[in-house]
């Protein structure tokens, strides 16, 4: 299980727009480097990461090696009820990953 | 000098072009950059805004945001939204899908940079059409201090 935290900044009436601040910890092997030996360090990176409101897909990202170590990610996803946000995401390494919020409507 | 000599020198000079391409690495041309992912389809100025600061110290974490003017819904809604790099080893950083049931386009994240280049982010509306917007960045000190 890879460290992550998120941050959800719940959604304002009438948009029902919540941001997403999601911070993975995850080097993102280039696979261009090489390590002290000269051996090359193979490519790892966070592929894919999906996010999920209730079930349904809402948002998907794919991510290359053009993405920061530690990627951060930032957008917006439509809740027009309480619900819970599940976000997902694999690297190249198998290793998969998850978070989780609940979003609730702010009057 | 000599003709060994100069032959010695010639040879080490292709070895070098050959072993350090970051060195010479090529700006791709836009045309070359977008054909993989539009086709022969005409790509447009507008509706999409990249933010990102005009010089960047690090190219190893480059923080830009990327925000596309669409309503959103089911009829007109953005499909997909690319980032690109035209001297990166690989030009795709970032693919990000999106469907009618998200609001407003806007995405913020952090990305690597090899050297001073121009970066374009790339979205395709649900019509199939394809808008455009680039900035350039000059990066002090390259994500790429390997030979790529």
């Amino acid at each position: 299980m890879m460290h992550s935290r998120l941050q959800i900044i719940p959604a304002k009436l009438p948009s029902h727009m919540t941001t997403v601040r999601l911070l993975i910890r995850h080097p993102m092997e280039t696979g261009f480097r090489f390590d002290v030996n000269g051996s090359a360090v193979s490519k790892n990176v966070i592929h894919t990461l999906t996010a999920h409101f209730e079930g349904k897909q809402v948002f998907k990202a794919t991510l290359g090696s053009g993405i920061s170590a530690d990627p951060f990610l930032e957008f917006q996803v439509r809740t027009p009820q309480s619900g819970e946000l599940v976000l997902q995401w694999q690297d190249d390494a198998g290793e998969t990953g998850e978070a989780r919020a609940r979003v609730s409507l702010a009057n | 000098m000599n003709l060994r000599r100069r032959l010695l020198w010639a040879l080490g000079l292709g070895w070098g072009w050959g072993a350090t391409p970051a060195l010479f690495a090529q700006h791709v041309p836009q045309e070359r950059l977008l054909q993989p992912y539009v086709g022969v389809n005409a790509v447009q100025k507008g509706r999409v805004k990249l933010e990102i600061a005009r010089l960047a110290d690090n190219g190893f974490n480059v923080p830009l945001k990327v925000s596309v003017a669409s309503p959103m819904t089911a009829q007109d809604h953005v499909r997909r939204l690319l980032l690109l790099s035209n001297r990166n080893p690989r030009p795709l950083m970032a693919a990000f899908e999106f469907g009618p049931s998200s609001d407003q386009v806007s995405i913020a994240t952090r990305v690597r940079l090899g050297g001073s280049q121009t970066v374009y982010a790339l979205a395709q509306t649900s019509d199939g059409l394809w808008w455009l917007d680039s900035a350039e960045v000059e990066v002090t000190e390259s994500a790429c201090l390997d030979q790529t």
